[in-house]
């Protein structure tokens, strides 16, 4: 959840409370993929987001549609001329219950279809990656209200049941070759993962403080994490933090 | 204020160690990178190529032997230039010049077998075919390298087109509503340097009298030399509105190469086509993707195997072997004779009774 919900400011009296955010921040992180390259990558960039947040009634339920794209540099230390660009989108949509709440804290489960895209290149294509993978997942979200208007949630959704879209043992194929006009029919076409094959996580730690009935602050970290164990190996680990604001109606 | 204070105190502690520690340790996380040492950028390329290079067996390279060549040549001492020759002699051996490898900052490369090829850029020229066999010359300009005209004195209409880089292969449809009432078209795809074979087939469409299985491509999926994925097959097509049917000379150069040969593996294919020059580079095979190496240099090679029908390796020295043989010398276009051209004037006029 990127810190769209306002709880502390919320009536729990009322039928449900909608919030649509927005968020920039910087992304920092480490990649290494065997298709793309033998060396090890650093990378940085920025990033935007999209959220959309539905409270059901007495914050029984938390619907949350999340849309991010970030563009980035990928850096080697053995040669500047090997800067590679790194481009990626991901949509995540979630609805989770709540399963236990307190005073200060309460705890949500529930599932998330998430949809990820990271396409990587060097020289206009002239060497190029990409992983996406598509399905769902479980996700567990914990509040904790510090104080009428502060309060700091965390969350940690692990892909269960992914389609996974690489390339193939060399790189290229005749269905990449056939299709290169057409880059959403190779990102979608994947096949699916088993759990010891494609290993990944997402955890975010959220801040939120309310300014007023309508408008939240937040600032969020993100750690993404991802390993992908086959004959072309991949490593990436994201760190995010980005800063934003929300409109609750 | 002060227990908001005591309370925010401690997660923000916590938080700024954890991310403090996530972004610095790139080590943990990605493992050793690999070192820029001689040695290590020899392994790094011939291993690569070892499980990943598509011709090893259609060329009949035993690349185990190089390795036991070239490997002893390299030491901790070797400097860049004495890598750079080692290398580049350990790549000539594969004779495809599909396989390159390029300098840092690309301001040096070297190209496998490319002697022929390169020799062949002095043994044709532009300049001589306009002003001496022309009446007119037309570029295209939506397209790279693509222009046609009329030979002088002759009811012979002339294509040039030099890549299959283009964006619009349909473009040759427009081009043969021009040149459709002469008796005969010269082709030329001499010093073709190749491009995307869906360019080949559309533009060969244009001059199709069947369609055909004509090739067929497999891409490496394994760790040995002979592990490929399934044949996709590939036909010739009619495309355009139209097809010229009158007779056809294909002119090919040793530099005709890649998508330039997809294209003349397709002309070849129709009953109205001949071609006259050199055997095309042999070099068929769609490379993959530029790959690194710790010193910052980088290379490519082909991924794929293309074949025959009938199972016989394109890639070699095989090539588009034409009917009928024929190459110009320095000498003769320094003596502003094209003789490949007059060759072919000759071949439609005593063949065809087309002057």
């Amino acid at each position: 959840m990127h810190g769209t919900l306002g709880f502390s400011q919320v009536d729990t009296t009322k039928t449900s409370q909608n919030s649509l955010g927005i968020r920039v921040g910087y992304n920092q992180g480490y990649f290494k993929d065997l298709n793309f390259s033998p060396l090890n990558y650093t990378e940085a960039g920025m990033l935007f987001g999209l959220t959309y947040t539905k409270l059901s009634s007495k914050e029984k339920g938390v619907l949350n549609v999340d849309l991010e794209f970030s563009s980035s540099q990928l850096k080697t230390k053995k040669s500047s001329y090997l800067v590679s660009n790194s481009t990626l989108a991901n949509l995540e949509i979630s609805y989770l219950r709540r399963v236990s709440s307190s005073k200060d804290l309460s705890f949500y489960i529930g599932g998330e279809y998430s949809s990820y895209v990271q396409i990587v290149d060097w020289q206009d294509f002239d060497s190029f990656s990409y992983l996406a993978s598509h399905g769902i997942g479980v996700k567990g979200l914990l509040f904790y209200d510090l104080t009428p208007i502060h309060r700091f949630s965390t969350s940690l959704f692990i892909p269960v049941f992914q389609f996974l879209a690489r390339p193939p043992y060399n790189g290229i194929d005749e269905e990449i070759i056939e299709n290169q006009d057409n880059i959403a029919k190779i990102i979608f076409n994947g096949s699916p993962s088993s759990v010891g094959q494609y290993l990944a996580l997402e955890w975010k730690i959220n801040y939120l403080l309310s300014i007023s009935e309508k408008v939240d602050l937040s600032a969020t970290y993100l750690l993404r994490y991802q390993n992908l164990s086959e004959i072309n190996k991949v490593i990436h680990l994201q760190n995010q933090l980005s800063i934003g604001a929300n409109i609750k109606f | 204020m002060q227990i908001l204070n005591f309370k925010l105190m401690k997660p923000i502690v916590y938080f700024t160690i954890l991310v403090l520690t996530l972004s610095s340790c790139e080590k943990l996380i990605l493992g050793e990178d690999e070192i820029s040492s001689p040695e290590n950028n020899f392994e790094l390329l011939w291993t690569d190529l070892d499980k990943s290079y598509s011709n090893f067996e259609a060329k009949n390279i035993n690349w185990d032997s190089l390795y036991n060549i070239y490997r002893p040549q390299v030491s901790p001492n070797t400097t860049d230039l004495e890598l750079w020759d080692i290398i580049a002699g350990l790549i000539e051996n594969l004779d495809d010049s599909h396989v390159v490898i390029y300098n840092e900052d690309e301001s040096k490369y070297y190209r496998s077998g490319y002697t022929l090829n390169e020799q062949s850029k002095k043994e044709v020229s532009e300049e001589l075919i306009s002003t001496k066999y022309l009446e007119y010359r037309t570029a295209v300009k939506s397209e790279d390298y693509l222009s046609y005209g009329k030979i002088k004195n002759r009811d012979v209409g002339y294509i040039y087109l030099g890549t299959e880089d283009g964006l619009n292969p349909a473009a040759i449809d427009e081009v043969i509503e021009v040149l459709k009432t002469h008796q005969a078209i010269i082709l030329d795809i001499r010093q073709n340097t190749g491009g995307d074979d869906r360019y080949a087939a559309r533009f060969a469409g244009a001059f199709a009298d069947s369609e055909k299985v004509i090739y067929s491509v497999q891409t490496r999926n394994g760790i040995n030399h002979s592990d490929f994925d399934e044949k996709n097959f590939y036909s010739t097509y009619k495309a355009g509105k139209s097809q010229f049917l009158k007779p056809v000379i294909l002119l090919t150069d040793r530099k005709t190469i890649s998508a330039g040969e997809i294209l003349g593996l397709h002309m070849k294919s129709f009953s109205h086509v001949t071609q006259i020059g050199d055997t095309t580079a042999g070099d068929f095979a769609t490379t993959g993707n530029r790959i690194f190496l710790p010193n910052g240099w980088t290379y490519r090679y082909p991924v794929q195997l293309f074949l025959r029908p009938d199972g016989e390796y394109l890639d070699g020295n095989r090539g588009n072997v034409p009917d009928i043989y024929i190459k110009n010398t320095m000498s003769d276009i320094q003596a502003n004779q094209d003789k490949v051209i007059e060759k072919a004037l000759q071949y439609l006029s005593e063949e065809y009774e087309i002057d």
